[in-house]
């Protein structure tokens, strides 16, 4: 396929870390290495979802959304290890920083995908092959030779990453324009990014299977059938071009909201009430750190969900949690769920305007919210908690003195809608 | 399958211009020796800058974490290999 016209020579790679969570686990305890190990949110429950595995299980046939109870019965020899999200998001920052001095140009896609603009940055090391090698050199060199990655270099963003898939653990696919047509004949049309189970089923009724299929198909009755502009970009990238982003993207990101899956059903009312202040305190958390505030609070506990609007827009856990179990205490919810999320919207930069009439009692509240983000700052975010989080001494004992499971952070808990937050 | 044992240890370190590497450690009475720090990452406990070691003796493997904050270490988690 030639190269689209009107369009300069870029090139893009894109560093995709194999086996993200396991393989790191792995690099750090060298007796898992060699062995099937899946990560979990907790070793509790069967049916707790095992969110990432080693290459070894998925040689074995693991996919991802499997259960714990459904990975070990294809896998009777798989080691169940707790995941350390604190260990991932470091690595992630490490990593961004390997990228950062091959290009400035670096587009985070998630924890453990980047696509690197090489256009301006690849004569320095004297070549894309070259600049792809450098980047894994130093991530064996920074993070050990147990973790890898597969690169993929290409014109464009979508190219890169579809030839990342091609070789995998470790592996390095260089395309040009020139490659693509053939590339495009083998490829099945679920495999571009940005195509999955929503518009999968519409295009194999147009008989579009491959993308070769796409790139033939005719633009215009694409945006007929798809609307103008999705239509218009399904053409796009049936010509390997990426899809016209929407412009002046805000720099606020749309919601903070975090989401946990408990390892045991949630029946009592004191326990659900734990959990939504727990995930209303790690979303206030956020937002205060990063000087937010949202107006509107969304929260869910499995199949019931709620949406207020707060009078004033806060960062305060307290608040948001409050408003939160107003609503959704009233409303009937289907006690043993295990799903359970907190959203606060309608952001804003800032710490929020004080109300001219507020009341001596407000004044206190926002002085102690105050108080309680300074103390937090300077020794962790839950040192101090509200009373509602206590629990009696027999309890505690009956857990081993452990801390209660509610505390323990959730894996990749925290989910950003558009803006990337400074690093921690 | 690692342990969980939060417990402080006496360890005996060397600090090079970039970095400090714990080479023995002492805990329960027994000394471990540090044969080979596999990877290690930090965290943030309020103003506290928490370094984590995973290291392994050749059997064991070992998560250790200084606090340079407060100077202090301690043995995080366990996986003990066969005795």
């Amino acid at each position: 396929m030639p190269a689209p016209p009107n369009t300069r020579p870029r090139v893009f790679l894109h560093v995709d870390m194999n086996a993200y969570f396991a393989t790191l686990e792995q690099q750090a305890n060298p007796r898992l290495r060699n062995t099937p190990i899946g990560i979990v949110g907790s070793l509790t429950g069967g049916r707790s979802v095992v969110v990432a595995a080693s290459y070894e299980a998925k040689r074995a046939g693991f996919e991802n959304g499997m259960t714990m109870t459904e990975t070990k019965a294809l896998c009777p020899d798989i080691q169940f290890i707790v995941g350390d999200p604190d260990k991932y998001r470091w690595t992630h920052n490490t990593l961004t920083d390997i990228f950062e001095r091959v290009t400035p140009s670096v587009d985070v896609f998630s924890i453990d995908e980047s696509f690197l603009d090489i256009t301006g940055s690849m004569h320095l090391f004297h070549g894309p092959r070259n600049a792809a090698q450098h980047i894994k050199r130093d991530i064996r060199h920074i993070l050990g030779d147990h973790v890898t990655c597969s690169i993929g270099i290409a014109p464009t963003k979508l190219l890169a990453k579809l030839v990342s898939g091609l070789k995998k653990p470790d592996g390095l696919v260089h395309i040009t324009w020139d490659d693509i047509s053939t590339l495009f004949r083998q490829t099945p049309i679920e495999a571009l990014c940005g195509i999955g189970r929503r518009l999968s089923p519409t295009l194999h009724r147009l008989r579009i299977h491959t993308a070769a299929d796409l790139c033939a198909y005719p633009r215009t009755e694409l945006q007929k059938i798809f609307g103008p502009r999705m239509g218009y970009n399904l053409h796009r990238m049936g010509h390997g071009l990426d899809p016209l982003l929407h412009t002046h993207p805000s720099p606020l990101p749309q919601s903070v909201s975090h989401t946990y899956t408990t390892p045991h059903d949630v029946v009592t009312t004191a326990d659900a009430k734990k959990v939504l202040y727990k995930l209303s305190e790690q979303v206030g958390n956020r937002m205060r750190r990063a000087g937010l505030t949202g107006s509107r609070v969304a929260a869910s506990f499995e199949h019931t969900a709620v949406t207020t609007h707060l009078p004033r827009p806060t960062n305060d856990g307290y608040r948001i949690f409050r408003s939160a179990w107003a609503r959704l205490a009233i409303t009937p919810f289907r006690s043993g769920f295990r799903h359970a999320g907190v959203m606060v919207s309608g952001i804003r930069q800032g710490h929020g305007q004080r109300s001219l009439f507020q009341s001596p009692r407000g004044k206190h509240e926002e002085f102690l919210t105050q108080q309680i983000g300074k103390i937090r700052d300077r020794y962790g975010d839950w040192t101090i908690l509200r009373g509602l989080f206590l629990e009696s001494p027999t309890d505690r004992t009956a857990r081993g003195n452990r801390p209660h499971p509610y505390f323990l952070p959730p894996v990749g808990g925290f989910v950003e809608r558009t803006a990337r937050f400074e690093k921690t | 399958m690692s342990e969980i044992i939060e417990e402080p240890i006496e360890v005996l370190a060397s600090f090079s211009a970039t970095q400090v590497i714990p080479r023995r450690f002492r805990w329960h009475g027994r000394t471990y020796t540090v044969e080979r720090v596999t990877f290690v990452h930090t965290t943030r406990d309020g103003r506290s800058k928490l370094f984590h070691f995973s290291v392994t003796d050749g059997i064991n493997y070992f998560k250790l974490c200084l606090n340079a904050e407060t100077l202090t270490w301690r043995l995080s988690e366990l996986d003990a290999g066969p005795s």
